[in-house]
């Protein structure tokens, strides 16, 4: 990420911490939009630092956080990878070798 | 993007490039292709015909660039407006509700719809049960999910292969992740790992 983007990043994140404070809900939003770009690896190091920080006294958000976590989880662990076909690659060589 | 620009390859190099740089990916289109048709011989169709593809187009294709995207590219593009036309009528999704969701009321609506989803429920889920959560998404939430969270490509990278920008690709995300978790909650209950 560029340095000026990284500045503006932490002006976000300041201007929506100060507004968070009289507005609850924007909290939530922002908390788990922050949530996502942290769990896909996203995030820049200040909006880590800072939602983890935020995690400490939010049991709220720790419990969204680990569920975020376990659906990703199961996501790429449970769901079943497919063998390719034998067949699949040796057509497509043949049909390649006709373009020719 | 880098697939605009034009190279001449010879004939030998086409080959070379088109199996170091292509062929590597074919189990991760495969299981792309299955999970967009969920049908074994419609996947292997979908992936020939993306091969083909990639091969009659491998002049704009730049060596060294990210053939596993420009293959995905391809085969989302395939799917979307030859395959699935031969099989039904796309599944609309309205995107105007989905684009402004960050600043919606309605954010705050889902967040609590799925709020008696436990963590614990979710890990005893079993491989089925969590396919089928995911087939049961339209085309379009489906695509972000298995994009970011199977095949691990960045938001940059999946505004390329779905041609939007990265703004919409995180609130189509968080709308389908939003949607997803409902369905899982739905399978967790019905398997009874929750206590509602």
């Amino acid at each position: 990420m560029k340095t000026s983007d990284k500045s503006k990043n932490i002006e976000n994140i300041v201007e929506t911490i100060e507004n968070s404070a009289s507005n609850p809900s924007k909290d939530k939003d922002y908390c788990l939009a922050t949530l996502y770009l942290i769990l896909d690896g996203e995030a820049t190091d200040e909006q880590t630092m800072q939602f983890k920080l935020h995690l400490c006294e939010c049991f709220p958000n720790f419990n969204n956080y680990c569920l975020e976590t376990a659906v990703k989880e199961v996501l790429q662990k449970r769901i079943e990878k497919k063998c390719v076909p034998n067949d699949l690659v040796a057509n497509i060589k043949a049909k390649i070798a006709l373009e020719i | 993007m880098s697939e605009e620009l034009n190279i001449e390859y010879l004939e030998k190099d086409k080959h070379r490039v088109f199996n170091e740089e292509f062929m590597p990916y074919i189990d991760a289109m495969y299981n792309f292709a299955f999970r967009l048709t969920t049908d074994e011989d419609d996947a292997k169709d979908l992936v020939q015909d993306t091969y083909m593809k990639a091969f009659r187009f491998i002049n704009s294709f730049q060596k060294g660039t990210n053939g596993k995207a420009w293959l995905f590219r391809i085969l989302k593009n395939s799917f979307i407006n030859d395959f699935r036309k031969k099989s039904k009528e796309p599944n609309k999704v309205d995107y105007q509700e989905i684009e402004g969701f960050y600043n919606s009321e309605d954010a705050d609506v889902d967040v609590v719809a799925t709020h008696d989803l436990r963590t614990e429920s979710v890990r005893d889920l079993i491989g089925d049960e969590v396919a089928n959560a995911l087939n049961a998404l339209a085309v379009d939430f489906r695509i972000v999910i298995i994009l970011c969270d199977i095949e691990g490509f960045t938001y940059e990278e999946m505004a390329k292969i779905l041609d939007i920008p990265i703004g919409t690709v995180r609130s189509r995300l968080h709308r389908a992740r939003i949607l997803l978790k409902d369905t899982l909650k739905v399978y967790a209950k019905t398997m009874g790992y929750t206590q509602k």
